[in-house]
This record gives C-alpha cells, sequence and structure tokens, in this order.
C-alpha cells in the first residue's frame, strides 16, 4: 500500500453513498434547471445557519431557507439588472411593492404560507431594475429581489424576530456573493441600532453604496464579488452625533 | 433538438452527481454540500456546450470556485482544504490501516501546508488522475506534478520518526513549508 493508497482512510467522504432522499431532491434540482425555473444560489460569508440555499433544492426541502437567483439562467435579466444598478437606492413602500411582495412570498422561502400585507414589509428599496425586500414571514424575515417582475432571488434571514443592537451600534448579519464571473453580485444584510441614521459601504475599488435602513435593519446589493470576499470592505456608520468607520469583518 | 440536450444533462447528472456530492463534502460541511452541488450542476446546464468530455474535473473546478466563492473563511487561504474524517468515524475500526499508524498518518496530514493537502486529496480521495487533478486547479499538468510530488515528500517527511525527521535535509523542507 503506497503513501496515497494510505491515505484513503482519512477520506471524510470514503464509502459516502447517497440518500433516496438525496437522490429525490437532486433529480428534483435537475428538472428545475431544465425547466428553466432554477436558481443559482450561494451561502453568506456570514452566519452559516441563514446561508442562501437552491431555491431549486429549497422547493423539494419545503422547509429550508432558499435562495433562487437566476442570473445564470436568466442573462439577459441579469445584464438588464446590473446595467440599471444605482449606487442610491430608492426607498418604497409596503404599498408600493405589494405585487412583488406577493412574489416573494410565493417563491416558498421561509416555509410558512398565507397571504403578506404592506405592514408585513420591512425594508424596501429599488436600485434600477431590481426591488429588494424584507419582509416578515411566519414569525421571520426573508429577502427577496424581484427584477422586472421575475423572483430573482430569496432568502430566509431568521426564523424568529431578530435582535436590536445597541443604540449606535451595526451588525452584519449576512454578507455574501452570488453567481459566477460576470454574472456575480453581492448581497449584505444587518441590524441597526436604533440610533442609526445611515449605513454607507465602501468597497475596495472605491466604490460608494449607500444602504437602505428601515425598521431595524439595513441591506445592499450589487454587481461584483465583493460580498463574498474576506473583510473587503468598509461599513461607515452614520448616526446624530457623527460618523463611524468599520471593517466589515468587525461587525 | 433540445430534448436531445436535456437528455444528456440528465445522464450527464447521473454519472457524476455521487462522485461531486463527494467532492463537494470533503470540503465543506454536509449541511453546505448539496447547494453546492445544485449551483455545480446549474453552471453546467448553462454552460452545457463548453462541457468538455470529461466532465467530472470540469464539474469539480467549478464546485471547487463556487465554494471559494461562498465562505469568507476558506478566502483566506491559498488553497480549499479538505477536511478529514471524524476521529470517532468507522473508519477507524475497518481499514487496513492499524489505529496507531492512522494516527500517525492524520498527524502528519494536519501538520501539512493546506495546498499540499489538497493536491493529495485530488489523488488519494478524489481518484484523479494528474492531468483531471490540474484542471480542477486550473495549471498545467507538469505543475500539478510537481506539486503533488513536493506534498508526498513533506508527507512521507512528516510521518519519519522525530530522530529522522531532525535531520537536515528535513529543516530544508520545513523552512520551505514555513516560507
Amino acid at each position: 500500500m503506497n503513501d496515497l493508497e494510505q491515505l484513503s482512510v482519512l477520506d471524510p467522504a470514503r464509502g459516502r453513498e447517497p440518500t433516496a432522499g438525496e437522490w429525490t431532491r437532486a433529480n428534483a434540482v435537475v428538472d428545475r434547471i431544465i425547466d428553466g425555473r432554477a436558481l443559482a444560489t450561494t451561502t453568506p460569508t456570514r452566519r452559516p445557519a441563514r446561508r442562501w440555499v437552491i431555491g431549486l433544492a429549497a422547493a423539494a426541502a419545503a422547509a429550508v431557507v432558499g435562495a433562487v437567483a437566476v442570473p445564470s439562467l436568466l442573462p439577459g435579466t441579469a445584464d438588464r439588472a446590473f446595467a440599471a444598478w444605482t449606487p442610491v437606492p430608492g426607498s418604497l413602500t409596503g404599498e408600493q411593492v405589494m405585487p412583488q411582495a406577493r412574489q416573494c412570498a410565493e417563491s416558498g422561502v421561509g416555509g410558512a404560507s398565507g397571504p403578506v400585507s404592506p405592514s408585513d414589509v420591512v425594508l424596501a428599496e429599488q436600485r434600477g431594475l431590481a426591488t429588494l425586500l424584507i419582509q416578515k414571514r411566519g414569525a421571520g424575515l426573508v429577502e427577496c429581489m424581484i427584477v422586472e417582475d421575475k423572483s430573482f432571488a430569496a432568502m430566509a434571514l431568521t426564523e424568529g424576530a431578530p435582535p436590536v443592537p445597541a443604540k449606535d451600534t451595526v451588525k452584519v448579519e449576512t454578507s455574501s456573493s452570488v453567481g459566477d464571473g460576470d454574472d456575480q453580485y453581492s448581497n449584505v444584510v444587518g441590524l441597526a441600532g436604533p440610533s442609526v441614521t445611515g449605513i454607507d459601504l465602501l468597497l475596495a475599488d472605491g466604490r460608494e453604496i449607500k444602504t437602505s435602513v428601515a425598521g431595524g435593519l439595513w441591506a445592499a446589493w450589487w454587481p461584483g464579488p465583493e460580498g463574498g470576499e474576506a473583510d473587503t470592505i468598509k461599513v461607515v456608520v452614520h448616526n446624530s452625533t457623527g460618523t463611524a468607520t468599520y471593517r466589515i469583518g468587525e461587525l | 433538438m433540445s430534448s436531445a440536450r436535456e437528455e444528456s444533462f440528465r445522464s450527464l447528472h447521473q454519472q457524476t452527481y455521487v462522485d461531486l456530492l463527494r467532492f463537494v463534502e470533503r470540503r465543506v460541511p454536509p449541511s453546505e454540500a448539496e447547494d453546492v452541488v445544485s449551483t455545480v450542476f446549474l453552471t453546467a446546464w448553462r454552460r452545457f456546450d463548453d462541457l468538455p468530455s470529461d466532465a467530472r474535473p470540469w464539474l469539480f473546478a467549478v464546485a471547487r470556485r463556487t465554494m471559494a466563492n461562498q465562505t469568507r473563511g476558506w478566502l483566506r487561504r491559498q488553497a480549499l482544504d479538505v477536511r478529514l474524517v471524524s476521529l470517532d468515524g468507522p473508519a477507524y475500526s475497518d481499514d487496513a490501516v492499524g489505529t496507531a499508524a492512522r494516527i500517525d498518518l492524520e498527524r502528519a496530514w494536519r501538520g501539512l501546508r493546506p495546498a499540499d493537502r489538497e493536491a493529495l486529496a485530488l489523488v488519494a480521495f478524489d481518484g484523479l488522475t494528474a492531468e483531471q487533478a490540474a484542471t480542477v486547479l486550473g495549471c498545467r499538468r507538469s505543475t500539478f506534478a510537481m506539486r503533488l510530488g513536493r506534498a508526498r515528500e513533506r508527507l512521507r517527511s512528516a510521518l519519519e520518526p522525530p530522530a529522522a525527521a531532525a535531520r537536515p535535509q528535513s529543516l530544508t523542507l520545513l523552512r520551505e513549508q514555513q516560507s
């Protein structure tokens, strides 16, 4: 037995065979990919418990948090969303985004069912063609991105009410990048204390992004991979007494 | 036309799903693996016309990039590290390598650089040829062969008894490892 053969005893996947349930989910994923309902996804760089999950897998395994991103299947949509993206978001009310909120609810992410109302929408913003929503679903929160009336991405954020950070502080709940190559985009969601009046992101390439802050949450998305990179983003927090800048890894 | 493409894709999935799942589970916690695998097949469908005839290394390469994109901690490393079977796992009792030897092997493995572990795992765990492993890492076959050779040398050195490991040659290797 040579050294490489010996090593096989350390293999964590030695003899690993998928279960019947895993095969069922995997085949369901293939069906959805072929049907064009598939969604690319990623895991956030923070809080694995709230990871992005494949929308296709989520549909097969109902209660899981799910993310659905279709840039790879609908490159035209992704291209248009990226081209129209703006560093400063427009703020939207729950009433204004009810069609998108319903789509978000229908994504199945979060595992809850039932109608959605304007008061369920905690945060809603517009950047070009894309509407980003964070809304209550069941006891928790879900995040969705809708582009041109199509569900682009969805992710369960929390299973219950999120904690409220101290008055001037912010926290990062999830930071991730989704997709591959030119289709890649980033998403950050965090918690904001009641005294926080605004949060901006500074990327290593000099881009400055104004996030949306509402209901104790803050969020932004942008074209590019930085959300999945190691600590390359600076977070500028504004409150009534001034401004503080943090590395995202500190939050 | 499209149904032939679908059929080929389903066939590819049936042929490679298990290997891809294992490849991913060797590198990320099982709870994350299914999502990564799904993302890889989504990418494969989108780029189906570009797939080489030997698709498995191509899929592994996409999986590797997907995993690297996804976790900040992994990005701090130059290589995508490989997990080990847990100490109390079944492999402890049913393999041809004795428990003591296995403990030595594991200690030696942990002492290697992640890049060495990656090269070794692609061959010893994932069962790839040097050509296929080079595809996964995006390097030339000769480059991978050199990496693998050095990794094997360091593994052997790490498995040597302490007295032998103190020889000048081993010290040189150690310095190289730390550089």
